[in-house]
């Protein structure tokens, strides 16, 4: 019973503890199809995609925070690949200014929707389309060279422990600590919380919104970098599939659309469990053609039995 | 008192809002050390100066000074901070979300920052919370919104008491009780009555008068933005403060258009039922006649609107026999009135569809038809009904909602504070219309937060804690009848 209410106390260790069963639920499965997926190069193929959707996912939660929503990330990751593909060997400083402008623009979409009281679906809705024609216009079709350097940071072989699982661990403490351990991470989740309580105590929530789309737009161009290095090409519809599956990995980690409630670990940890069910589905012999609504399906499934575990808990709680 | 310095001096200060005068020349001192109690009925402008203290709302006109200084134009709620004046709202200001030391964190950032911030927020809230609230249970890493609604009360109240190196001059509690229990109440009290004689000051506002008796040096008395009365608590009592707040003469007495113009009209007490309690009734219950109108009274949130919206599920009421159908007018318009992208015709014609219809359509010539002669009836004051409903001031709007219920058969028309931020010539035409409307015999219920309004009534009802207290008769009732069963 101790144990149980230790659980129902330390809200950190409840949180998170949906987020492994759902990774659970999908990586066991696998391991019993598949053994050998278990072993070191094993686990480094079957995670090496988690890495750019786990950074992507990151961004999508620090949107979903403060209760507003990217949904241009995947636009925006698929740029990012065009961009380390094409101009980083040919025009490295042209290539960095636009990096430099996309963080901008981030920047400038968070204080905008403060100031205009404006909604994030809309704009970001709208920069999808800016960041896809940004993207064709640097590389019209599929292809490209991406720099080695990246390509070399990404197929990394650490000892001990492939390179994604120690990343994803890595990624994990460093967004954990960032959120509950430093003063941007505590107001950002209090403005999720409560922004009148925040505003009172006089902080700017205008510089903090920006602050929140500028933590977006960065990993999201880490994703994008990521990304490239691992699938060493660039193409503009790449990951147009990351913005649904971002949204999706927050919410298996424990966030919600409302805002305040988010878990850097149960991020990552939803990330990884969208990673792979694709893989297991294709483990299963299911055709290409089902896929991707199988993918759908168990992610209902999956979010249904985590709403009904939150409700009867916040049911118990009273 | 003499040689006692004033912490914050209000003179004449004046409050506009769009279509209401919520404080009118308001004169009022705190001196440094003391306990102000303010009480007063809903809509007596007592939020309104808590607003204005720090730093939501401007006053219109009037001048305020903090410590003997001008407040300076800019000012405003940091402003209000870094002087010293914190308040204590019933709406809690925590981050449900957080826990107990990020939320100190977060109101005190310039002092709880770099390492080790950890253990000072802890110190700093746990040292308040211990000292006001001895035995409260809550600890530092408990998420607030895990807490009961008594404990993060609690944490609130330590919270505006907690100080790092900001000077903390004036606390305005209000309503700080209502989620404490009986146990923690006292401990608040006693705390209150610890601080006096000190260099800071609160202000106690609560409409439990044994509490403001119990903590306070002096009590302000409001009333229609006015402060009616300054009392010394020690020779104050219940009876007393009732006393300066309300008037002992007739509420009818108010003027010729009230229900005693009525009299003609004869008794309605043989009328029929249309409201009638069933079962045998333990306290009282609520029983209207046809063409009665009946007041709701009390303090706002006791229950009225909880009866209103029963009375309106008719068909289920297990306590009362109700003849339907039931129409309901909103006091909150924007939220669950109006539909606020039709037009001034189609709001007004949504509860009759099946007079303005042809087969299974709606026919535009026949809603039109229907909304020109509500439009005339009750003067909407519009070139054309095909406009939009937001093209309306706010009193236009609340016509055509009256509109939209008057034009539907329903025998019983449900009320809930509907002149709620109405201008008062708006108003005027709105009781003369229920008058109209009673003398052909339709009924309503009416929950009013203005003591004027209870003159048009039959009957009044006084709500307290979700019960009705007391039942007064329309031409006997005082407003010093309603104050007694409402505090």
């Amino acid at each position: 019973m101790s144990a149980f209410s230790a659980i129902r106390r330390g809200s950190s260790l409840q949180v998170i503890l949906l987020p492994v069963l759902s990774a659970l639920v999908v990586f066991i499965p696998l391991a019993l199809l598949r053994p050998i997926v278990l072993g070191y190069t094993g686990l480094q193929l079957l995670l090496n995609m988690a890495i750019p959707l786990s950074l992507a996912t990151l961004g999508q939660m620090f949107a979903m925070s403060i209760g507003e929503i990217d949904f241009s990330i995947g636009n925006l990751v698929g740029l990012v690949t065009c961009i380390a593909g094409t101009m980083i060997p040919t025009r490295p400083g042209l290539a960095f200014l636009l990096l430099a402008g996309i963080l901008g623009a981030y920047v400038l979409i968070g204080a905008l929707l403060y100031w205009r009281k404006l909604s994030s679906i809309v704009i970001t809705i709208g920069m999808s389309f800016v960041w896809t024609g940004l993207a064709v216009t640097i590389q019209p079709t599929p292809g490209g060279d991406v720099p080695a350097i990246v390509q070399k940071a990404v197929s990394l072989a650490p000892p001990a422990l492939p390179l994604p699982v120690l990343f994803l661990v890595v990624l994990a403490v460093l967004g954990h600590i960032l959120l509950f351990k430093t003063n941007f991470g505590i107001l950002v989740r209090g403005v999720g919380g409560n922004m009148k309580a925040i505003a009172q105590s006089g902080h700017s929530i205008a510089a903090l919104q920006a602050a929140v789309f500028g933590a977006v737009g960065l990993f999201g161009i880490l994703a994008g970098t990521a990304l490239a290095g691992i699938t060493t090409s660039a193409d503009a519809n790449m990951a147009s599939n990351y913005t649904l599956l971002s949204v999706a990995g927050v919410m298996l980690g424990g966030g919600s659309f409302s805002g305040g409630n988010v878990s850097a670990a149960g991020a990552v940890l939803g990330a990884c469990a969208m990673t792979l069910v694709g893989t297991l589905l294709t483990f299963l012999k299911i055709s290409p053609d089902w896929q991707v609504g199988s993918q759908g399906l168990i992610l209902l499934l999956v979010l249904f039995l985590n709403g009904m575990v939150k409700s009867a808990r916040e049911a118990k709680n009273g | 008192m003499g040689e006692t310095r004033a912490i914050v001096e209000l003179k004449d200060v004046e409050k506009f809002f769009i279509h209401s005068h919520a404080l009118n020349n308001l004169s009022l001192a705190i001196y440094e050390g003391e306990t102000l109690g303010i009480v007063g009925h809903n809509g007596a402008g007592k939020s309104t100066l808590v607003n204005i203290l720090t730093g939501t709302y401007h006053a219109s006109s009037g001048s305020i000074r903090i410590d003997g200084v001008p407040l300076r134009p800019d000012y405003d709620v940091q402003a209000a901070n870094r002087l010293g004046l914190r308040a204590v709202f019933q709406e809690l200001s925590l981050c449900p979300n957080l826990s107990v030391v990020e939320n100190m964190k977060v109101f005190h950032p310039a002092a709880l920052r770099g390492f080790g911030w950890v253990k000072k927020a802890e110190r700093l809230i746990m040292g308040t919370m211990d000292r006001i609230f001895p035995g409260h249970g809550i600890r530092p890493m408990d998420v607030v919104g895990n807490l009961s609604l008594g404990q993060r009360q609690i944490v609130e109240i330590a919270k505006a008491f907690s100080t790092t190196e900001n000077i903390l001059r004036l606390v305005i509690l209000d309503e700080p009780t209502s989620a404490l229990d009986h146990r923690t109440s006292h401990q608040l009290i006693d705390y209150i009555n610890s601080l006096r004689g000190g260099t800071m000051s609160v202000i106690f506002i609560s409409h439990l008068l044994d509490e403001v008796l119990a903590c306070t040096t002096r009590i302000a008395v409001m009333k229609d933005g006015v402060n009616v009365g300054l009392l010394s608590t020690p020779t104050a009592s219940r009876r007393t403060i009732i006393e300066s707040m309300g008037e002992a003469k007739l509420i009818k007495d108010g003027g010729s258009q009230g229900r005693g113009a009525r009299a003609g009209d004869g008794d309605r007490a043989g009328a029929p039922f249309v409201i009638e309690p069933t079962g045998r009734a333990d306290g009282i219950r609520v029983q209207v006649r046809e063409g009665e109108v009946i007041g709701l009274a009390g303090l706002a949130g006791h229950g009225q609107t909880e009866l209103l919206r029963r009375l309106f599920d008719y068909r289920n009421s297990r306590e009362y026999r109700i003849k339907g159908p039931t129409t309901f007018i909103p006091g909150d318009r924007q939220s669950d009135g109006i539909f606020p992208v039709w037009s001034i015709a189609k709001n007004m014609t949504v509860q009759v569809y099946d007079r303005v219809r042809k087969l299974l359509l709606i026919d535009p010539g026949k809603e039109r038809a229907v909304a020109d002669k509500w439009k005339a009836a009750i003067e909407i004051r519009t070139d054309s009904v095909a406009r939009g409903i937001l093209s309306l001031s706010g009193g236009n709007q609340q016509k055509v909602l009256f509109a939209r219920c008057l034009a539907s058969s329903s025998p019983l028309v449900l009320m809930d504070d509907p002149t709620r931020g109405v201008d008062v010539g708006t108003k005027e035409e709105i009781y003369k219309l229920i008058m109209e409307e009673s003398r052909k015999g339709r009924s309503f219920v009416w929950y009013t937060t203005e003591m004027s309004e209870l003159k048009y009534c039959d009957r009044i009802y006084v709500f307290k804690s979700g019960e009705i207290l007391a039942e007064l008769a329309g031409d006997k009732a005082t407003e010093e009848d309603i104050l007694k069963s409402s505090f």
